[in-house]
């Protein structure tokens, strides 16, 4: 198999994201849903699709060619819960999905681990404007004290010669 | 299609390779560097976290092994991995060269100390400001030394640094000394060209000398024939060994892959630490087989690291004020391997930790859960998939339990070693003494890649010294 059959068949089996889009709509339901249960709670003030949309805007801006099995990922996160007896992820009630994450993506087993990673993106998102870093305490570079006195300092390549 | 033609290309912009560009450019060669990632100015870069994941991380910081159980991060810009570094200025420790020698890897040990003391006259090495030095780091430093463990100060190369907290994110201002402040500059002063964007996807070779590098360049991936009388591969651990594998050398390529693999345990103090406000690390501790050193970044770092779903993860980010980070690492055994990946195109990282690095770390974890106490810490959280908190001194021993294996809990890495080692004896290194790659004329590795097994410390040093040691021997053949 060549590096362009995988990707073909990728993008064969993934749905096709709208032009200037990372996720395909129903991916983005998934991590959407996903993110809804997730950052209920969290100190963040960014809402579920503000995050996703945070997420999609880094994934975009990246060169990753891994960035392709996120969307592999969610499209596994959307069907395992059939193995279940449930309906795909993105189209049950905020309790049950929920449940789910709690259940079966937090303790990770077997394919459910593989989805656990979608919490670092959902994060990720979240926590990626400056509001919700000042919730959390975070003082932005730009506003430290000590920084405004040092933000004057020479570049180091000014300072020092080629050996 | 375009043309390129040098006396040297360097295919690779980091440690190694910005080192080995500014020695052939200072003797007068005519030197490509030919670097994957963008070509981003300290005026370029913000303290935006995710912009900067994006622009200058290798997979936007997103490369997994193959088990996906370990994260390993690493520069994909000009400057390469120097430009995240913490600037952190160790030497390899003396076993580790010796390990090194005991298979095969012939150094002249008196000449490598010279090139280490002119990296770090060069990079200005010496202790952090003290007015840049974290609560964070001070609290590591001040709970282990109370805990009874061996507390140092680092020595670094920060420059003018600010203090800003965010080397993992590059350096606004150009106040760090990476490659991308010294070096390749320098090399540039010197008649060196950069040609950023540009992946070299294959290097031709006949009859052990190498032909042409193909490859292509800029946003629309103009293809690209570049010719050379020396090629030297310094495209780092991973990246190296996945370029000869593509080229169809594959003799003990991609072997001997290490790592000082960690993870991190975060503590939670009663009052706030605001470890974000200063150098990310200070500080070291040294004990049994691993290092342990402070860590800390902005929020969405934090957020990513932090264990735990739901309450338990929004409790410690409502306390993210009070937070302090600290990692353990073990140099790993070289039992990694790089492997070119024919179903997904491109390389993939084969790395399981063995029982005897997992032990390694589990003494670790416990020193740090002991400096943290020893600090004044509420409680102590763990790595583990499954939410885990040391409460209390007296129940560091759960942690052999909580940690019993790599699957309950997450480890990283931004230290790859290996993968094209170093060694006189062809049936076990890549590169022979001069670095050159056996049974090849002009073609030469000189980067982490080269370590014939894991230093345990922050690579960067070595990396460079290493390099300006490969220097003289490589460009004798140009």
């Amino acid at each position: 198999m060549t590096t362009s059959s995988f990707e073909a068949i990728a993008h064969w089996v993934l749905a096709r994201p709208r032009p200037g889009a990372f996720f395909s709509d129903r991916e983005r339901r998934t991590i959407t849903g996903v993110a809804e249960v997730l950052l209920c709670g969290e100190p963040s003030k960014t809402t579920p699709e503000a995050a996703i949309k945070n997420l999609e805007t880094f994934l975009l801006r990246g060169r990753s060619r891994r960035a392709l099995r996120i969307r592999l990922m969610l499209g596994l996160l959307e069907i395992l819960p059939l193995t279940l007896g449930r309906r795909p992820f993105s189209r049950l009630a905020p309790a049950l999905r929920r449940d789910i994450v709690r259940a079966h993506i937090a303790r990770g087993g077997h394919l459910w681990k593989v989805c656990s990673k979608v919490r670092q993106l959902v994060y990720l998102g979240a926590y990626s404007d400056e509001v919700s870093q000042s919730a959390v305490g975070f003082v932005q570079v730009r506003l430290r004290a000590r920084y405004q006195a040092l933000s004057g300092a020479r570049p180091f390549v000014a300072a020092e010669g080629s050996p | 299609m375009r043309h390129e033609a040098a006396d040297v290309v360097v295919v690779g912009s980091g440690a190694g390779g910005s080192v080995v560009a500014h020695a052939a450019a200072s003797r007068g060669l005519t030197t490509l560097v030919v670097e994957r990632g963008p070509y981003v100015r300290g005026r370029d870069m913000s303290h935006r976290e995710v912009d900067m994941f994006a622009r200058l991380y290798k997979d936007s910081g997103m490369q997994l092994n193959s088990s996906m159980d370990l994260v390993v991060l690493q520069g994909c810009c000009v400057g390469g991995s120097t430009v995240l570094a913490t600037n952190v200025m160790f030497r390899a420790p003396d076993d580790a060269l010796h390990d090194w020698e005991r298979h095969g890897a012939t150094l002249d040990r008196a000449a490598l100390t010279t090139s280490y003391e002119t990296i770090e006259h060069a990079l200005g090495a010496g202790p952090s400001k003290p007015g840049n030095i974290t609560k964070g780091s001070r609290l590591l430093y001040e709970g282990a030394r109370a805990a009874g463990y061996d507390a140092h100060w680092m020595q670094t190369a920060l420059g003018s640094c600010t203090g800003c907290g965010g080397c993992n994110l590059g350096c606004v201002g150009d106040h760090k000394p990476s490659a991308l402040t010294t070096f390749i500059p320098w090399a540039e002063a010197k008649g060196a060209r950069v040609l950023a964007d540009t992946t070299v996807e294959r290097i031709e070779w006949k009859r052990g000398a190498v032909t042409s590098l193909l490859g292509h360049t800029g946003g629309k991936r103009e293809p690209l024939v570049i010719s050379a009388k020396v090629v030297v591969v310094a495209g780092g651990a991973i990246g190296s060994s996945a370029l000869l594998l593509k080229s169809g050398i594959r003799k003990n390529v991609g072997t001997r892959l290490s790592f000082n693999a960690g993870g991190t345990l975060l503590a939670e103090f009663p009052s706030p630490v605001d470890a974000f406000d200063g150098e990310q690390m200070s500080c070291y501790v040294t004990g049994e087989g691993y290092t342990l050193e402070p860590v800390f970044s902005p929020p969405v770092s934090v957020a990513m690291m932090t264990p735990g779903w739901f309450e338990d993860h929004a409790r410690l980010m409502a306390k993210y004020r009070n937070l302090a980070f600290a990692a353990a690492l073990v140099g790993t055994l070289p039992n990694g391997r790089v492997v070119q990946s024919r179903f997904f195109g491109h390389e993939e990282i084969r790395f399981r930790l063995e029982p005897a690095d997992l032990a390694k770390l589990k003494s670790g974890f416990k020193a740090i859960t002991r400096a943290w106490f020893g600090a004044g810490a509420k409680r102590v959280i763990l790595p583990t998939h499954a939410f885990a908190a040391i409460g209390h001194p007296g129940e560091v021993d759960r942690i052999d339990a909580l940690c019993a294996s790599t699957r309950l809990f997450d480890i990283g890495s931004s230290h790859p070693q290996g993968g094209n080692p170093l060694s006189d004896d062809p049936s076990v290194g890549v590169v022979d003494r001069n670095f050159a790659v056996h049974g090849f004329d002009n073609l030469f590795v000189c980067d982490a890649s080269v370590f014939t097994s894991s230093i345990r410390v922050n690579p960067m040093n070595t990396v460079m010294a290493l390099a300006d040691y490969a220097a003289p021997r490589i460009l004798a053949r140009a």
